[in-house]
């Protein structure tokens, strides 16, 4: 089973991604602290990391930084999450961060769900 | 004799007195046999150089010739004649006489002399001439004063519109901040609901009612509203400078098209697209911009509906020898007067319960950024229909 880890410090957003994740059968792991993410990410190590771009502590775009630029992570996929930002704007931004994909809230699970899939398989 | 002689003193002291010149000419060679003072003064020449000359020896011969023609005419028609004006040249310059010609007959009616009295009008005709001026100047300046004054007024009334205007640019540039922020902020909760939907769906799969479904359609459905409000007041909010590149049309309304049967799937909305005459015609365009305007227009055709459902049809028609193309999205719904559609026009608008009347703010604004136009087709047709132009 893949494991997925979700960073975003909407709690009640956590539980649902997780939910239906689990229900096409991930292993979600969820933390709502982005600044103890990367350590969250080294101990984890998962297979997908879904990263809300805007977080009230520190950004998706550093916490991108972070994975891109430790030799053990920066393989990790990565797909954003965002409520502000779309794809379009700052699509130099997730390049320069290594962002696969972006999706914007409110966002359609199954869109997440195939994006996945297509990424790293079930 | 003696009396005569005295009559003939008063009468002469009476023509000798008159302040206009007095002058009498004899009938057969219109010579001077009579001049009084003022007519000595007027011409200046004395009577003694006047007596036996005639006007040939005076005037210049076109105005001489006028002279004696018309003494001729009143001694021929013996009747007199009034010239209510006429130039004449004396030593002291031109001079402006009004003169009543008289003839003078004898016992038998034959005519013996030519009385002449005129007046000098120089002084008056100047004056008047002066009144004239002064009255037209007059005129002139309450025109000028009135045009100052509309124009006064005018620059006023443009003034307090810029005013008006930079008030409302600041307003909504207040409100665009904030609306943005709102809307950043209620994108999240949205997201939870929505993926909270996907999963309560998920989990009763195959076990729920039709009753239980039709709620879940309706939260759905407002999801998507919601979404669609949000949209628009970040579209407005954007500092909108398009980027133009060469796009090609049919493309763009494709991906719109795909994206609305997708959202729209489980609502019975039937969408038909007649876009082949734009086959391979590339615009100068913003596409994210043209998605966007594009994609407002269906939604505003979705909204439109009563009931879940209806048609929408999105026709083009390429205009002016190929110069621009003209985009038409026409729906089935409960349609829009003229009247409703300026009234939408303006951001923040709406009286509807649904939307807060952006959507068509923002695709004007698209449109007009693209050198093109948006309006209502006047149509009595149920529904309404928008048609863009954009240069091609």
């Amino acid at each position: 089973m893949k494991k997925i880890l979700i960073v975003d410090d909407d709690r009640e957003f956590l539980e649902e991604i997780a939910q239906a994740l689990r229900l096409n059968g991930y292993e979600p792991i969820t933390e709502s602290d982005s600044v103890l993410a990367f350590d969250r990410i080294l101990k984890a190590m998962p297979d997908l990391i879904l990263l809300d771009l805007k977080m009230d502590k520190k950004s998706g775009f550093k916490v991108a930084d972070e994975i891109k630029a430790n030799a053990k992570t920066k393989k990790i996929p990565v797909i954003a999450i965002t409520g502000v930002f779309t794809s379009q704007e700052h699509k130099l931004l997730m390049k320069i961060c290594n962002i696969r994909e972006c999706f914007t809230k409110p966002l359609n699970p199954v869109d997440i769900v195939n994006a996945i899939e297509g990424i790293c398989g079930k | 004799m003696h009396n005569s002689r005295r009559l003939n003193i008063f009468l002469n002291s009476i023509v000798e007195n008159i302040p206009d010149m007095v002058f009498l000419k004899d009938a057969a060679e219109l010579r001077f046999v009579l001049f009084n003072k003022a007519g000595e003064r007027l011409l200046g020449y004395s009577r003694k150089a006047m007596l036996g000359k005639n006007d040939y020896d005076f005037f210049p011969k076109k105005q001489a010739d006028f002279f004696t023609e018309k003494d001729r005419q009143v001694l021929a028609g013996k009747k007199i004649i009034d010239i209510p004006e006429e130039p004449i040249q004396t030593k002291k310059g031109t001079r402006i006489l009004h003169t009543k010609k008289v003839p003078i007959l004898d016992e038998k009616g034959r005519p013996l002399y030519l009385l002449g009295i005129s007046e000098d009008i120089t002084e008056y005709k100047k004056a008047s001439t002066e009144i004239e001026n002064l009255r037209k100047t007059e005129h002139g300046l309450r025109e000028s004063k009135t045009s100052l004054e509309t124009a006064i007024a005018e620059n006023k009334k443009d003034l307090s519109a810029a005013m008006r205007d930079l008030e409302a640019a600041r307003r909504l540039a207040d409100i665009g901040t904030l609306s943005a922020s709102i809307a950043h902020e209620l994108r999240n909760p949205l997201g939870v609901i929505k993926t909270a939907i996907y999963n309560i769906s998920q989990k009763a799969k195959g076990r729920y009612s039709k009753e239980f479904k039709s709620h879940i359609d309706n939260i759905e459905k407002k999801i998507y509203e919601s979404d669609y409000i949000i949209s628009n007041l970040l579209n407005y909010s954007r500092v909108m400078s398009p980027c133009f590149e060469k796009v090609l049309i049919s493309d763009v309304i494709k991906e719109c098209e795909q994206d609305f049967r997708l959202k729209y799937s489980k609502f019975n909305v039937k969408l038909k697209v007649d876009i082949a005459c734009l086959k391979g015609v590339r615009i100068k365009a913003d596409r994210v911009q043209m998605i966007s305007l594009l994609s407002n227009l269906l939604n505003n055709a979705y909204q439109s509906m009563p009931e879940k459902g209806g048609k929408v049809e999105l026709t083009a028609r390429r205009l002016d020898a190929r110069k621009s193309i003209k985009i038409t999205v026409r729906d089935n719904g409960i349609g829009m007067s003229k009247e409703e559609f300026l009234n939408a026009l303006e951001p923040f608008f709406s009286n509807k319960a649904r939307g807060i009347g952006l959507g068509l703010t923002v695709c004007r604004q698209i449109a007009m950024l693209h050198k093109g136009s948006l309006d209502i087709a006047d149509n009595s047709l149920k529904g309404t229909a928008i048609v863009i132009t954009l240069p091609a």
